[in-house]
């Protein structure tokens, strides 16, 4: 049955509003990774921040060249911290994959999933998931390589050695 | 086609790229090393000639208090406002603000030559700031945060910015979800 674009959207949006829970889920889970994430950078944020003619600058906008400065100054915080970013980021592939399956589960059946369903489905669907996932990500990644390359080839490759540690 | 079309570009590619520019790489966080870089490069293959570009600075206002005066002849109140500086790194000079609480400011010139140094200065209202290298005429300091320093703290930048950075955290989550 062709239903249309329209349809789709139509029928997705409801499909959604059907499993709110699972929306909220997912956004709990994506804020509280989030906050993990945000934690240890509160402390220098504070120092650089509360006392500084900086605070007043970015309360009119932050720009990305603020983060720049700031990951720049702030590189041995963030050096220390990058274990704890990739276990976070590792738990949050793992979660995200799992319950991408059940996700898949809840979207393609007619009728409303309880818990132990939910969780029974993105158990069976794990492997699947992780694979489809682990090929979209392998197929990411070349994409990026390649348009890294061609705008490389366009400004110049990195070939000096006195910005090789930028 | 299109993918042959593609790989044909990516084969092409390195023989039309320009080798004028083929050494310079363009640099989101650019550190002093790089401008040095460039400078050497820029220098050495146009102009033939070498550059004096020092290695880094780091100005920092250190504190800054006030005290209140009041004239008893004419009863007019000024406030003196002592600031204290530093500078690490290469010997620089630069411009210290100070910015009173009634919309103007108040430039000084630090010559820089000594490692520490004090400044006072007088003005008719209570004062909200000091700043060193205002106009950012240092490329070469390292830490820009430590520039200034506001009288009383505000937890309000501390909130926008960490709010900032949890959005970009955000997105970047649901991005990867999304690919997942």
């Amino acid at each position: 049955m062709n239903i249309g674009t329209i349809g789709s959207v139509r029928l997705g949006i409801g499909k959604s509003l059907r499993n709110w829970r699972l929306l909220l889920l997912y956004y709990v889970f994506n804020l509280i990774t989030a906050i993990t994430l945000t934690l240890p950078i509160v402390p220098v944020s504070e120092r650089d921040f509360s006392r500084s003619v900086a605070g007043q600058r970015i309360m009119s906008g932050v720009s990305y060249a603020w983060y720049g400065e700031f990951v720049r100054v702030n590189h041995s915080l963030f050096d220390s911290i990058l274990p704890q970013i990739l276990f976070v980021s590792a738990v949050y592939v793992i979660l995200e994959v799992f319950w991408g399956g059940g996700f898949y589960s809840a979207f393609t059946r007619s009728g409303r999933q309880d818990v132990g369903e939910f969780l029974t489905s993105a158990w069976r669907n794990f492997l699947p998931q992780l694979t489809v996932s682990t090929v979209d990500a392998v197929v990411l990644c070349l994409i990026c390589l390649v348009s890294i390359r061609l705008l490389d080839f366009q400004i110049g490759p990195s070939s000096l050695g006195w910005h090789g540690n930028l | 086609m299109k993918p042959i079309g593609a790989l044909l570009i990516l084969i092409t590619a390195p023989f039309f790229s320009s080798c004028q520019f083929e050494k310079i790489t363009l640099r989101m966080n650019p550190a002093v090393s790089w401008f040095v870089g460039i400078a050497d490069e820029v220098s050495s293959s146009f102009l033939g000639c070498p550059t004096s570009v020092d290695s880094e600075v780091d100005f920092a206002v250190d504190s800054i208090g006030y005290y209140r005066t009041t004239d008893l002849g004419t009863g007019i109140t000024n406030y003196v406002t002592e600031v204290a500086v530093s500078r690490k790194g290469v010997e620089q000079a630069a411009v210290l603000r100070l910015t009173p609480d009634n919309g103007r400011t108040i430039d000084t010139t630090w010559n820089g030559k000594v490692t520490h140094a004090r400044f006072e200065f007088e003005s008719e209202a209570p004062p909200v700031s000091a700043e060193i290298d205002p106009r950012g005429g240092s490329h070469s300091d390292i830490n820009l945060f430590n520039n200034s320093l506001e009288v009383s703290s505000s937890s309000d930048p501390v909130l926008k910015w960490t709010q900032s950075i949890l959005s970009l955290y955000q997105l970047a989550l649901a991005t990867a979800g999304g690919i997942l």
